[in-house]
């Protein structure tokens, strides 16, 4: 039997066709999307490895406040760069994270920063030239401000900052750094090491103010020589006969006018640096016109010294007074009595000379029941107002942060009004999604490969 | 600058006034071998006044039993802590004599014990030099009073400065005559006391 085969339509497909066309167009889309899977892991790969090259993201803004400021700065420079960071501050950072700070402009990311409740407080410690090793702590800081002084050993002291902004402080044996500490903020200081300190040289007539100035001062600590005129051609010496001059002596103390003999000496040591202290008569020495303060007032005469003078004060307004008149314009009144300047300085060059017109000032030692303390702290503080003491200078802002708020506008700048970035800070970003995309987008590929017979 | 002057101790006990001339005398020599302003005539100090600090220097005296009141004592003990210093003679010459047996004691009680000065102390050449200690007097060498010739005298010291010089050796005797008399003296006996104001000046 024949078997009569048909004719197809001209419309008609043969059988299978259908199929064959669905696969053929399966398989177009199959290979369309593993190209695209392929693509999508090869892009995430590539965003990856350009993420790890370091390459900035664009506009993403950081901010820290000061407790997370250390930790975040770590990471704006290790795992972010970010184009913009803000700190909001509520106190002084550590120099490290202020100099961090101040360094990331360098690695193009813009820094801003507030610190609206920052405290300013400034302290600076300077070495007395004094045997007692006493060392002057000034603080700086808003009035009224109670700020605590501490060094190494303890608490040094509490100050109470005066209606001018400052207040000043000697301390005795402080030990390493000094720190101010405020609510809200703290400075550090260290002393600039201790002042090499040479004798002192007391020049005048045997007497009791000699004497007693003499003692003072060695109790003080102060290695005291001295030259005293006692009779005509001859002096009472005490230590070495040595020239007068800033290799062996911090400072000459002129007790009365009778120091003449080696005041023509003076000039030049003062110029060249000494101290000079010139206490009553001894400013009316007509070769050290040139250096005094002032000139020498009338006399006003002593009273009795009385036990109800028990106070230091008390005692010495009852001295004799050589008031200072007529002080130069470059001269500092220190101490008045009765609106009468009784004591001024100036400089001459390098060297200091401070001009005292009380007279008879052991009176003011004998005479009192603190009347020795008294007579001892005075005196030792005229001869370290103008002793000449090299200071042992430290590199400079070793171990110290004297002013952190000023540091911190140095370093940065002035505060941003309106910091711009109000974003929180955030985290390392997760990229484990990243990964599993990859990981996906490959063995999703690598499946329908293989499912469809391809390698 | 202030004068320095010469004040003589008032105490309540014993005879304080008895040696008169003795600063006369010594204010004359220290004004003829010193350049130091002086003041040409003492003071008599009572040692309970508060006028004692204006006096760095005194000197006392005296025969008879020596005692000080409870507040003398205490002005004396500050007069000595502030930086004062007393000179003590005992004008009878006598280690066993009523006033140094009184003073000795009350010094010690109020100041400090009593020990020899060396004879190296500055107080010995602080102006004019005795390199063999203090010099002697006319009565030791007559043998009056308890017929010694003391060698040392004797200080409350602090350290190696003199805060109380006690002599026994009647100085107050040896130096009670009138200044004018000095130019009939071969060798000027009150050199030693320019020493002790001197030394007191500078110590």
């Amino acid at each position: 039997m024949r078997a009569a085969i048909a004719p197809r339509d001209a419309g008609s497909r043969p059988p299978g066709h259908d199929r064959d066309a669905v696969g053929h167009a399966v398989r177009t889309w199959r290979v369309a999307l593993e190209w695209l899977l392929h693509a999508v892991a090869a892009a995430a790969l590539i965003w990856v490895v350009e993420q790890a090259a370091g390459r900035r993201p664009a506009n993403v803004r950081e901010r820290a406040n000061t407790s997370t400021l250390a930790g975040t700065l770590v990471r704006w420079s290790t795992v972010e760069a970010p184009s913009a960071v803000t700190a909001d501050l509520d106190s002084a950072p550590p120099p490290v994270s202020r100099d961090w700070l101040a360094a990331l402009p360098g690695a193009g990311t813009r820094v801003s920063w507030n610190a609206r409740s920052l405290l300013p407080l400034a302290l600076v410690a300077s070495p007395v030239a004094d045997p007692a090793r006493i060392t002057r702590l000034r603080v700086a800081s808003p009035p009224a401000a109670r700020v605590i002084l501490r060094d190494g050993a303890g608490i040094l002291d509490t100050v109470r900052v005066g209606s001018g902004g400052g207040a000043s402080i000697l301390a005795r044996e402080v030990r390493g750094a000094v720190e101010a500490v405020a609510p809200g903020a703290s400075a550090r200081a260290m002393t600039p090491g201790v002042a090499s300190l040479r004798r002192v040289l007391v020049l005048g007539q045997v007497g009791w103010e000699s004497r007693f100035v003499v003692d003072a001062l060695e109790e003080r600590g102060w290695q005291v020589d001295a030259r005293l005129g006692l009779a005509p051609g001859s002096e009472m010496r005490q230590g070495t006969a040595s020239p007068i001059d800033t290799a062996r002596y911090a400072a000459v103390v002129v007790t009365d006018s009778s120091g003449a003999i080696t005041a023509g000496r003076l000039v030049a040591y003062v110029r060249s640096g000494g101290g000079l202290v010139l206490a009553g008569s001894a400013a009316a020495i007509p070769v050290l016109r040139e250096l005094v303060p002032g000139t020498t007032g009338t006399l006003v005469p002593s009273t009795p010294i009385g036990p109800g003078d028990s106070l230091a004060s008390a005692a010495m307004r009852r001295l004799a007074l050589l008031p200072i008149s007529g002080l130069r314009s470059d001269a500092v009144p220190l101490e008045l009595r009765d609106r009468a300047v009784a004591v001024a300085a100036r400089r001459a060059g390098p060297g200091r000379i401070v001009q005292s017109g009380y007279l008879d000032t052991w009176r003011w030692r004998m005479g009192s029941a603190s009347g020795e303390r008294s007579h001892r702290d005075w005196w030792a503080g005229l001869v370290s107002a103008v002793a000449y003491a090299p200071v042992a200078v430290r590199p400079a802002g070793v171990g110290s942060d004297n002013a952190p708020a000023a540091a911190l506008f140095g370093a940065l700048g002035p505060m941003t009004a309106n910091p711009a970035g109000p974003r929180e800070p955030a985290g390392p970003r997760d990229q484990t999604w990243l990964f599993a995309l990859i990981v996906a987008a490959l063995l999703a590929e690598w499946a329908s490969r293989r499912l469809r017979g391809a390698k | 600058m202030s004068q320095f002057v010469f004040a003589t101790g008032q105490y309540e006990s014993g005879d304080w006034d008895a040696a008169p001339l003795v600063p006369a005398n010594l204010i004359d020599s220290v004004a003829r071998y010193t350049s130091l302003d002086v003041a040409p005539a003492g003071v008599v100090v009572p040692l309970g006044s508060p006028a004692v600090p204006g006096y760095p220097l005194i000197y006392l005296t005296g025969h008879l039993p020596f005692r000080l009141t409870d507040h003398e004592r205490a002005t004396v003990r500050g007069f000595i802590d502030r930086g004062g210093m007393l000179f003590i003679d005992d004008h009878n010459h006598d280690v066993g004599g009523i006033f140094h047996k009184t003073v000795t004691e009350e010094i010690t009680r109020t100041v400090g014990p009593l020990v020899d000065v060396p004879t190296s102390h500055r107080l010995y050449s602080c102006f004019f030099r005795f390199p063999d200690g203090p010099p002697t007097t006319t009565q030791e060498l007559n043998g009056w009073g308890d017929n010694l010739v003391h060698t040392h005298l004797q200080a409350v010291m602090h350290g190696d400065v003199i805060q109380v010089l006690y002599s026994s050796k009647d100085y107050s005797s040896e130096w009670g005559y009138h200044p004018d008399s000095k130019r009939f003296n071969t060798v000027d006996n009150t050199k030693f006391g320019v020493n002790i104001i001197v030394y007191a000046l500078t110590r």
